[in-house]
């Protein structure tokens, strides 16, 4: 059995004891040192990709610009056509077919009656509705004629004949006569409805006419 | 003695990795962010810019179709009053529709709106003809493809003649692109030209007559 004994004193002791303990507290000091070193070079590559990235679209962009910049004369070409069909809409946006009104007229006009005269009035705004009603108003008609049938059937039918165009609204008789012969005599006015409008220049329907 | 050592290391360290954090990390991080979002802003331009390019390429490929476009457009609405074509239009729509004009008179351009390059020529005119030759007269004028120029009608009048013909007084505009005229107290001239056609829906042979004069 052996006995180890130190012989050194106990300041050289203390002493190398503080030295081993400042050796550690510098390595450690030095590896953070040296880890934060290591993601400052690694932030440093993910900023020098993201500016290469960054170069790449800038030329990639700059090679679409000057594409677009050659079709030039295609977008002067396509600002031409808008601005024509913005003219074109603003001037005849709200062209009304007349023939189409006369042609709806014919086909409700019943055999039994005729016509004396007739206007149609397109108005140059488009009416609101009517109070209790949701349809637009865009013009009126008024027509003076006969009916041989006196007022019933005649008159009767044709308010009846008209209620079928899908373009006449409203129809009234504002007045009417009895003649000895059972011819009756009539004024009659009814709305135009939305329906007469073309909206064949209308661009948001189609562009071309 | 160890205490105190150990203390000022863990000072020395968080010193270190805070003077890191903000004079390196930090700002780099930043930088870092910043390009990012330099990067997404490229990329969307880019892919603004290629939608563009197909649709040049679109309108590129259209082209012969919106310069016909262009042209019928600019036919429905002139850069120039264009009466002459005008009369020559309304004319031919009532000739090829059995009815005669009695008369025809177009006003002098105004502006539909102040300062405005869209003019409009109030127009009015009297067509006899039977009930559905008068409805083929206005089906011709209002149809693009049949008459090049645009008349939009507001007011149309039937009274009755000898059977079956109807007398109808129309009127309506027509429209043309002109220069807007800046200038204001000059002296109106008469605004209305008055076309009398005689001949009677014989194109041949009508001798124009305008008074007035129009541009």
């Amino acid at each position: 059995m052996s006995v180890r004994v130190n012989l050194l004193p106990g300041e050289v002791q203390e002493r190398g004891q503080a030295n081993r303990q400042r050796g550690i507290a510098a390595a450690v000091l030095g590896l953070v040192i040296l880890l934060l070193g290591a993601l400052t070079f690694l932030q440093r590559g993910q900023i020098n990709d993201a500016e290469a990235r960054l170069a790449s679209a800038e030329a990639q962009n700059a090679a679409l610009q000057a594409e677009i910049a050659a079709l030039q004369p295609f977008a002067d070409l396509e600002q031409r056509a808008i601005g024509a069909a913005e003219l074109v809409e603003l001037a005849m946006g709200g062209e009304a077919s007349f023939a189409g009104i006369l042609q709806d007229l014919s086909l409700v006009f019943p055999p039994s009656a005729e016509l004396g005269s007739l206007t149609i009035n397109i108005a140059d705004e488009v009416a609101s509705p009517a109070p209790g009603g949701d349809r637009l108003i865009v013009g009126r008609i008024a027509a003076t004629g006969r009916v041989v049938s006196g007022l019933s059937p005649g008159v009767e039918r044709l308010l009846i004949d008209f209620s079928r165009a899908a373009s006449f609204d409203n129809s009234y008789i504002t007045t009417s006569s009895i003649d000895d012969d059972g011819v009756a005599t009539f004024s009659l006015e009814t709305e135009l409805g939305p329906e007469v409008l073309t909206r064949r220049y209308v661009l948001d329907a189609e562009v071309s006419p | 003695m160890n205490r105190q050592t150990l203390l000022l290391s863990g000072l020395a360290l968080v010193l270190v990795v805070a003077l890191w954090w903000m004079f390196l990390y930090s700002p780099a991080r930043e930088d870092l962010a910043a390009l990012e979002s330099d990067i997404v802003a490229a990329e969307d331009q880019a892919l603004t810019l290629r939608t563009r390019i197909t649709q040049l390429e679109g309108v590129r490929a259209a082209a012969p179709e919106t310069e016909a476009l262009i042209a019928q457009l600019s036919s429905i609405v002139p850069a120039d009053p264009a009466l002459a074509g005008a009369i020559r239009q309304i004319e031919a729509a009532a000739e090829d529709a059995g009815t005669r004009v009695g008369s025809l008179s177009v006003s002098r351009p105004a502006a539909v709106t102040d300062g405005a390059a869209l003019h409009g020529m109030g127009v009015s005119m009297t067509i006899t003809g039977s009930y559905f030759q008068i409805v083929d007269f206005l089906r011709r004028l209002e149809d693009p493809t049949v008459t090049a120029r645009g008349v939009r009608f507001s007011t149309l009048s039937l009274a009755t003649g000898t059977y079956p013909e109807l007398t109808a007084a129309v009127t309506g505009s027509l429209f043309a692109v002109l220069d807007p005229v800046p200038e204001a107290g000059v002296e109106p001239e008469p605004t209305t030209a008055e076309v009398d056609v005689a001949g009677e829906g014989d194109s041949d042979a009508e001798p124009l007559q305008e008074e007035g004069g129009v541009e």
